[in-house]
Formats: structure tokens, sequence, C-alpha cells
């Protein structure tokens, strides 16, 4: 072979990894794919009985939405809740804006922007309903926010009950270098050890700093 | 972006070594052979001025952290500094001039826009003088823009209306330290906090307002059982946690304070006699002029504030009083403080009576002993003080008063003599009052917000904005649309930060260089090429003499070695620092005369000060570590013995509940680049005030309600927080927030310091009701 | 043109202060792997002797290196050499 074809070879090697290596990253559904979704060949006989007959001859009316859907306003209905693991206890527990206010642990932002403060108080599945099955919705990334490296902003502190003395307490590190109580365990890699003895609000700023969660 | 061959060979060979021995989550780095590029600068924000640096890639801005070289910073940030990029990047910048028409903005271009402001500024000039037309700078324009500024309007136009935003925030504490001392500026650096054993902590909420001082102070406290801390403030603010001793006096009450230290320091002896005798002098000004008394005089005259007199009057127990006196005096001591003091009626005595307690102890000029005033923004010391940006004086310690140094800089600048006007120009309030009544015919705004950030704001938002026959011309130049863009005839867009090369100057008299990492967005132009377009169009027009600028700078460069000309043989000297030192180390502090001088840590002390080696205040027979106050009139630095007066607007029937106002960590100023952050918007959302809960109950309140603060002046609308940080009778109300209702300087006062003309911001009287 | 992909395995303790002095030689920067036992080293050079030169002798000294091991080699005639070559022009000035 010639020292071309070894290049060429070399290439392509690396080429293929790199590939295999983005698809290796993006998230499995880590459940089985519903009667409804599976194609006709793997649909048992039962399942396809129960299929709804479509009559090829009678032309096919593209899917609209029934007319009334599309007069509500798009913010009438709260997102459902996932049925994953980590919500497992959503109806007991009501820390759900710990995560879902700050983005830690890839969860989904929510903002809640006008809601009374009672109503962050209550339970969230007052308001969002959990579907069984339903997998995790993968939050599209903005497009400015591409921009920026995926190191530069510090994850927000939630404005939960644990959180609630973040202004004057310093020990965050207490909970957040193990993973106490679940708490999300923060490594702060490269970071010179004075700014690990600075207030840890000095840079993560809290959600709706201040203001008391409970009333 | 486009890939070159070399390039796609490059992402080829990374991506072979991830495949090989990455770790997880790989992919996605490498998507692109740009890496970041790291470029060494300072904040934008607070007059800390924190060492930074700035990750750019791709001609964007995509991280900023801290930079760990920095000699007195370390690499420590707040989290406003960490979301500079996403502020840089904001998507409302402004793009391209606007200029009024009716209700609404057009846009044209930058040389009709240039020809424009030109034309309106020499109409003005030649109908009614030099006089009728004004600048309105600020501390956060570069050093170089602000000295440009100051040299075309006092050496070119010949006017002194001359003024910047420092004045709002920082001319009490010049008052304090020129009264002092002679000079401005503090004399000691952050390297104080490291061997100080006390601080006294006075009207700052260092915690949240200098959080990166704060987080020093803590370390040091932490790792030392003996250091202390003083706080002196009527709200709880969160240092208070960390304080030995919290003063609480009632707002507008402090000097009585301040003196009663004093009394016991000297009833205890604890006093620093030699000191006293080699370096001080008292002070009282008698029949309108100062006039000199002895030790006994001040000894006497401190009988009217012991402790235990001035308990009711101050809301301070005595004995508290007492064990702040003797922790202040054991020392060493560094005091620090800001807009508590500054903001006042009294501020220049607020200033003066801490300078007396460091001056009675002989607390001065030694390792963690110093008088120091924290800065509010990033270049005030450096861009406005320094640079003599004001209406009442020149470059590096200057007067417009004193004939020679109006001949010094007429020299220096090349203007006729005779062109500087010996009578200081008109001072912020009274500038915008002189806009309302149409006497300034043309004014130019540059990167400041007066529209929110004045007191008694509303009517001078009518000077600014209101159609009227005769109306003045008001320019504004801004990166962002603003109170202030909104009611100009004129916009104009700024490069931002990073964008444009220059100096700030902070708190500790550090010069540091920032450079430029990207390109302004749209047609945007820095502040130095929009005042050097200016000059030369107004040299066109025959109202600055021909020559006077044109020709003399093209960049901030050639500005910046004059300056260094200017500063030669001054107090502030800083010849040494050429601009390829900047560029190299992490900020120089002045005096540093020649380029092999590392900077000052303390000022006025032999063998640290190289003015008391060379140059006009050089004394041989000063031994080494000794202090020499060279520029206090007999070197003797004053005592001053002030009255306690009280606040302009103290409370009264009507208006019972005592206002302040200040500020919140994740928020700086009037907002306009923290809010454009959504991570520091959703920290603090909205406005609010602080209520004592005894005040709360009184008023049937609970946190959430809508509460009405009226004034004399104007009426705020925003929700209340019951919380017992602020003292009974007084809320508290951080002013960041530039919607109607929350623009809670519409309800302050203007009334300001006689000698400082810094408004008082920081009391005044309201009613407060539930909505 | 020579460019190498290769990583260099160091001490867990001295990644950063390696990776500065690494990014510090002319024609080679460094990136992250995700491992911090591991740096990901990216050589670029006009010709090999240079290249493998910067891989066995100048890497190696760097304090907290342990080891370098090249994992992609890409070797090309850039268009100006090869201009050269057929203007008869030197390349051992080039090779200084």
């Amino acid at each position: 072979m010639t020292r071309l074809d070894w290049m060429i070879v070399l290439g392509i090697a690396a080429a293929l990894l790199f590939v295999t290596c983005q698809s290796a990253t993006a998230p499995a559904p880590d459940r089985a794919p519903v009667a409804s979704e599976r194609t006709p060949q793997e649909q048992t006989p039962a399942e396809e009985e129960a299929q709804p007959v479509v009559d090829e001859a009678v032309e096919p009316v593209p899917d609209e939405p029934p007319h009334f859907e599309v007069e509500f306003a798009d913010f009438a209905f709260p997102p459902t809740i996932s049925d994953v693991d980590y919500h497992k206890d959503a109806w007991i527990k009501d820390d759900c804006l710990r995560c879902h206010e700050t983005g830690v642990g890839e969860a989904t932002v929510v903002k809640h922007e006008g809601m009374k403060p009672i109503l962050l108080a209550a339970k969230c599945r007052s308001c969002h309903v959990l579907i069984p099955g339903q997998a995790p919705i993968e939050p599209a990334p903005s497009e400015e926010d591409s921009f920026f490296a995926d190191f530069a902003f510090p994850p927000m502190i939630p404005a939960s009950d644990s959180h609630k003395d973040a202004w004057t307490n310093d020990n965050c590190l207490l909970c957040h270098e193990d993973g106490v109580r679940g708490a999300p365990i923060v490594r702060h890699k490269e970071m010179p050890a004075l700014l690990l003895e600075a207030k840890c609000r000095s840079c993560h700023v809290q959600v709706r700093s201040g203001a008391p969660v409970n009333q | 972006m486009e890939t070159t061959r070399r390039d796609f060979i490059k992402a080829a060979a990374m991506t072979a070594v991830v495949s090989v021995a990455g770790g997880p989550a790989m992919a996605k780095a490498f998507q692109s052979a740009d890496k970041i590029t790291w470029h060494k600068s300072v904040c934008r924000f607070c007059g800390t001025g924190c060492g930074v640096i700035i990750g750019e890639r791709g001609g964007r801005l995509v991280a900023l952290r801290g930079d760990p070289e920095h000699p007195t910073t370390k690499g420590l940030v707040c989290a406003k500094a960490l979301f500079l990029p996403k502020i840089v990047h904001s998507k409302d910048r402004l793009l391209h001039p606007m200029v009024r028409k009716g209700d609404t903005y057009e846009r044209i271009g930058w040389d009709d826009a240039m020809n424009l402001m030109a034309d309106k500024f020499a109409a003005a000039i030649k109908a009614h003088g030099p006089n009728s037309v004004a600048y309105y700078g600020s501390g956060q324009a570069m050093s170089e823009e602000s000295y440009l500024a100051n040299r075309l309007f006092k050496g070119g136009i010949g006017t002194n209306n001359v003024e910047g935003n420092p004045r709002l925030c920082m001319a009490s504490a010049v008052g304090g330290y020129v009264s002092t001392y002679g000079k401005d500026e503090p004399m000691g650096s952050y390297d104080d906090i490291e061997h100080a054993k006390v601080f006294f902590l006075i009207g700052s909420n260092t915690a949240e307002c200098h959080p990166v001082i704060f987080s020093q102070i803590l370390a040091r406290k932490q790792a030392n059982r003996d250091v202390l801390i003083i706080v002196c403030d009527p709200r709880k603010s969160p240092i208070c946690s960390k304080a030995d001793v919290h003063l609480d006096p009632i707002p507008g009450y402090d000097l009585a304070v301040f003196h009663a230290m004093a009394h016991v320091i000297v009833k205890e002896k604890r006093y620093d006699e030699k000191f006293i005798e080699k370096n001080v002098q008292f002070k009282i000004v008698k029949d309108g002029a100062p006039a000199k008394v002895d030790f006994k005089g001040y000894e006497a005259f401190l009988e009217q504030f012991a402790p235990e007199k001035v308990e009711m009057s101050t809301g301070v127990k005595a004995e508290q009083i007492v064990e702040a006196a003797r922790l202040f005096a054991h020392g060493p001591t560094t005091s620090f403080w800001t807009m508590g003091l500054n903001q006042r009626i009294t501020g220049v005595w607020a200033n003066n009576l801490i300078h007396n307690l460091h001056l009675l102890t002989g607390q001065i000029g030694k390792p963690g002993a110093t008088p120091f005033s924290l800065t509010g923004q990033p270049n005030a010391c450096g861009g406005v003080r320094d640079t003599g940006t004001l209406c009442h004086i020149l470059p590096y310690g200057r007067a417009v008063k004193k004939a020679e140094h109006r001949a010094e800089m007429e020299k220096l600048w090349g203007a006729k003599p005779g062109t500087i006007q010996p009578k200081p120009g008109l001072n912020t309030i009274e500038m915008f009052r002189a806009l309302g009544r149409d006497e300034v015919q043309a004014m130019l705004v540059l990167t400041t917000n007066p529209g929110h950030s004045l007191p008694n704001v509303t009517p001078y938002r009518k000077a600014m904005g209101e159609t009227r026959a005769n109306k003045p011309f008001v320019a504004v130049i801004d990166a962002y649309p603003t109170r202030t863009t909104e009611l100009a005839d004129l916009v104009l867009p700024a490069a931002m930060w990073s964008e444009k090369y220059g100096v700030f100057g902070m708190s500790e008299r550090r010069y540091q260089y920032q450079p430029k990492v990207k390109d302004a967005p749209g047609e945007a132009r820095s502040d130095f090429d929009i005042v050097l377009d200016l000059a030369e169009r107004l040299e066109e027009r025959g109202v600055v003499p021909e020559g006077y600028i044109k020709g003399k700078f093209t960049t901030t460069d050639d500005v910046w070695n004059e300056m260094r000309e200017a500063s030669k043989n001054t107090a502030y000297d800083f010849m040494g620092m050429t601009r390829a030192r900047l560029k190299k180390e992490r900020g120089i502090r002045w005096p540093a005369p020649t380029e092999d001088h590392p900077g000052t840590c303390r000022r006025f002390v032999k063998g640290d000060d190289p003015c008391l080696d060379s140059g006009p205040y050089a004394d041989d027979t000063v031994a080494e570590g000794d202090i020499k106050f060279y520029a206090a009139p007999d070197f003797r630095a004053t005592v001053w013995l002030r009255p306690a007066k009280p606040p302009a607007e103290p409370p009264c029937k009507d208006y019972p509940i005592v206002l302040s106002t200040g500020r919140v960590l994740e928020h700086w100023h009037t907002g306009t680049m923290t809010m454009r952050a959504e991570e520091l918007r959703r920290a603090q959302p909205e406005c609010y005030v602080e209520v004592n809960p005894e005040d709360a109950k009184a008023y049937g309140l609970r946190t959430g309600d809508r509460v009405r603060i009226t004034s004399r002046r104007g009426e705020s609308v925003v929700k209340a927080r019951v919380v017992d940080t602020p003292r009974p009778g007084m809320i508290f109300v951080p002013w960041h927030w530039e919607d109607d209702p929350s623009l809670i300087n519409r309800v302050c006062i203007d009334a300001y310091d006689p000698g400082s003309k810094q408004p008082e911001f920081k009391v005044c009287a309201v009613k407060i009701a539930k909505v | 043109m020579v460019v190498i992909g290769a990583f260099a395995r160091v001490e867990v303790e001295r990644v950063d202060s390696v990776q500065q002095k690494i990014d510090a030689m002319p024609g080679v920067s460094t990136f992250d792997l995700g491992d911090e036992k591991k740096v990901g080293i990216l050589v670029e050079a006009a010709h090999m002797e240079a290249a493998h030169r910067v891989l066995t002798r100048d890497l190696r000294e760097v304090e907290g290196v342990l080891g370098v091991w090249p994992v992609y080699v890409h070797d090309e005639a850039e268009p100006d050499e090869v201009r050269q070559a057929v203007t008869g022009l030197s390349e051992t000035a080039e090779r200084k």
C-alpha cells in the first residue's frame, strides 16, 4: 500500500470512530415503543387486528387538529411530568423547582413568570400531571446560548427551603461535594482554592433571590 | 465558518486522538478546530477592579473567568462579571445612530448624525457663549475618553460645564480626602486587607456591592480568630451576620457616633500622641472660615459627644460605641466605606470624621491601617476624578481656581492662555436644572443614564426630553436603549467593554489595561472615536481653535501618552506606566514615575511613595517608613471639628418613614447591563421594598403586598418584603429597576452637600400605604 | 505540512502547568480529553523532522509528562513548497 492509501484508510477509520462517538452520546430511549409506534411487521396479530382499517380507495385526509385545540393559548396547559426514575416521588415531593428552575441535571428550565408565590409553594403535581410511560422532553438549546462555552455560566441556586440561607452560609460544599441528601455533586475542577473559600452566592445567583419560598 | 484544508486535517487528527484516548462527551468540543483564546482584562462593573480573563472564540465572547494571576483579586469575581458575555452579546444593542422625529426615532448615517450634533453645539456656542453647552460623562468611560472630553470642553470650547456621574457617588469621598490630606484618593491599597486586624465597614453593604473585597475580608477573618469586624449601618445587610459589633444609627444621625468614638479614644488616652504632634492639626469652621484649634480645644469640643449623651439622638447604645472605639483603636484598622457616607448632605463631613479616627490613633500608612473609600464604578477614580473631568478640577490634582494650574494645562493642551475659565462650572444637579431652564442649550451625555440615576428624577427627565419651544439639544451615547436614550434628540450607538481598548483606574489607584477582544456590532463606535470626531467638526465650525485636537490623536494610545505627561511631577505621577507595561502587567498603582518603578502600595510613606524621593515633594529628611502628608497645608493632615448636622429631610408627621436606597448583588446601577442576563434577571426579577416587621404590623402589610411609597416629590409602587433588615421607621429599596412604578429615584431628594455637591440619596422622608 | 494528533499521560496534579507549558511551545496546542490523566496534543510543523523532535524530545522534557503517544499523522507538501521545488528555489533555507 502506498502512503496515500494509508492516509485514506486512517482518515476513514477516524471518521467512522468519530461518527460512532457522536451517536454513542445521544441518549437512548428508555422505554419500549408502544403498539401504535411499531411497524406492521413488528406488531402481534392481536395488535394488528386492533388497528383502525384504512380504506385505500378513499383519498387520505390530511391530519388536522380538532378545530377547538387551536383556540387555546399556548401557555394554557402545564407541561406534563415524564415517567422516569427521578420523578418517582413527584406526588409526595414539592421541590421540583430545585432542578427545574435552575436546569441542574439537564432538567428543563421553567420560569413560572408572573405566578403568585403561593402557587409556587404548592405541590407541583397539583397542576402538572404525570403520564405513565412518557419519556423526558429534550429541551431545545437556544441558538444564541450555543455560542457560549458550556462552562461559561455557573448554575443558579434554587429558591428551596434547603437553600434559604444561601446568602449567609458558606457551607454549600458540605452537601455538594459528596452528594449528601441528593445534592448534585460539583467538582469546580481547576478552580483555585481561594475561589472555593468565597461565598458561593458570589458566583451562583439564586432564583428569586431573597424572596421567601413558603409564606 | 470557512474551513481550510489545514483546519480539516487538524480536526481529523484531534478526532482520532479523542476516539482512542478521550473521556465521555468529547465529540461536541471537536466540531470545530477553534480553541477558546483567553485575554487578560478588567471587569466592567464595580470599583473593585477585579482582574478577569475573557474567553473569545471566533470573534465572540464565550466565557469569562477571574484572572488567577491578578495580584490582588487573585481570580475572585462575582456573578455579574461571569455573565458579561451574555450582556455584551445582547440582542438589543444599539447599532445605528438614531435621530428623534416627533415621538419616534429614525435611523441616520454617522456623518449626518455628527454634523447635526456639531451644528447644534456650534450654534449654541456662537449665540449664547461657551457656557450654553455641557458635557455629562461617566465613571464607566475609559480614562482616555474622559480626558479627551475634558480637554475638548475646558480647553477647546472654554466651558467648565463638565460633569460626570461620579458626582452622584464619589464626590464626598473626594472632598473628604482633599480637605483632610490635601490630595484625593486612598493612600492604602488592597494589600492592607492581609494585615488588618480590625475592619470598620461604614455605610457599605460590602457583601453585595463589593463582593470580592468582602470575600477577602471574610477569608482573613476565618483564617485568624483575632480579626474583628465593626459594621456601622442602619440596615442589617448580609455583612452583619459576620460582624462582631454592629452600630445601627438612625439614618442620617451617624456623625455623632463617629465623634463619640473619638471621644472614647481621647478620654481613654488611646490616641497616638507622637503621631498627632508630628502630622496632625485641628481645625473648625468659624464664621465661614477655617480656624485652627489645639488638642485641648478638640477635647472640649468632643465633650458634647460623650457616648451616653448621643444615645438618644443616634439610636446607638453607649456601650456599643465604647466597644467599637476600643476595637478601632486597638487596630491595625482598615476602614471601608461607600455610599452610606458619601450620598448625604454631610458627605464630606462624614468622610472627615472617619479620617479623624485614623489620624487620632495613627492608623495610617502602616500595613493594615488605612482609611479606604471604596469606589462604585470601574473608572470613577482613574477616569473622572484623576483626569479632572468635573466642573471644578483639572487633571491630576489641579483646580480650575488656581491660575498656575490653568496655565499648566493650557500649555500642555496647546490652548490659548485664558481659555480655561477660573470659575467652576455647573455641578450635576445645577447643570440639569439649567437644562430645564433652557440655559444649557446643548448637552452631550456619554455612557451614563441620568434619566434613571438622578435623584428626584422627574423634573430632570422633563428637562432632557419634554418637547417645548427652544428645547435644548441632547445627544446620548450608549450601547443599549435606556431611560435616557428615550429622551434624547440624537442617540449614538457605543462600543462596549471588550470592543475598544484603554485604561480603567479602580479603587486602589491601580490603572489596568483592557484590550479590544471583539468588534463592536453594527455601526457602533467607541466613545473616543465619537468625541474625537465631534472635536474635529467643532474646529471646522470655528468654535474650537483649529488644530487644537485634530491631527494630534489617532488612537487612545496617543491620548494616554499625553495623560502621562500631564501627571508628571504631580502626586499622581505615572510617567512610568507606558502602554507596553500596562499591556504586559496586571495593572500598576500610581505613583509610578519611572518605567522600572513597581508602583506604590502606600502613599505618603518614605520608601514606598516615590514622590518623597524625587520631584516637587521630595524630602530626604523623612526617615524610612515615616509618613509625611506632603500635599497638606503645613504637611499636616487635618482633624476637622464638624457639627453633627441632621439630614436635609428628616421624617415628620406627614412623612414619618425614612427611605434609603441601595443595591443588590445581582444587579448593578440602572440595570442596563445586568437585566440583559437572564439568570441575573431571574435572581432578582422585580423591585421590592424592605419593611421592618414592626412597621409592617402598623401599616397592615405582608410580604407580597403592593406598597405605595410617596415623598414630596413623587411616588413608587413596589412589592413589600417584610424583613427585619431595615431598622424600625426605615424602608429600603434597591434602585436598579427602570419601569415607572419601580423608578425609586422619582421619590428621592436632590438636596446636595454644599461642599461636594453630591445628592442625598440615602435619606429622605416618605409615607407608605398598602395599595 | 505535518499535522500530528497525540496524547500525553500526565501527573494529575500538574495537568494545568503541563498544558500551559505545552501551549507555549511553537506549533503545539493542547485540547481537553475529558480525562484528567491525559492531555490531547496537536502538533503542526513544516517538516517531519521538526515534528518528530517535538514528539520525542520537547514534549517528554516537560515536567509532569509521563509519556506521549501519537495517534494520527499527516504529512503533505504545502502548495508553496511544491511551487518552490518546481522553480528550483532552495528548500534547505526553509529547514533552518
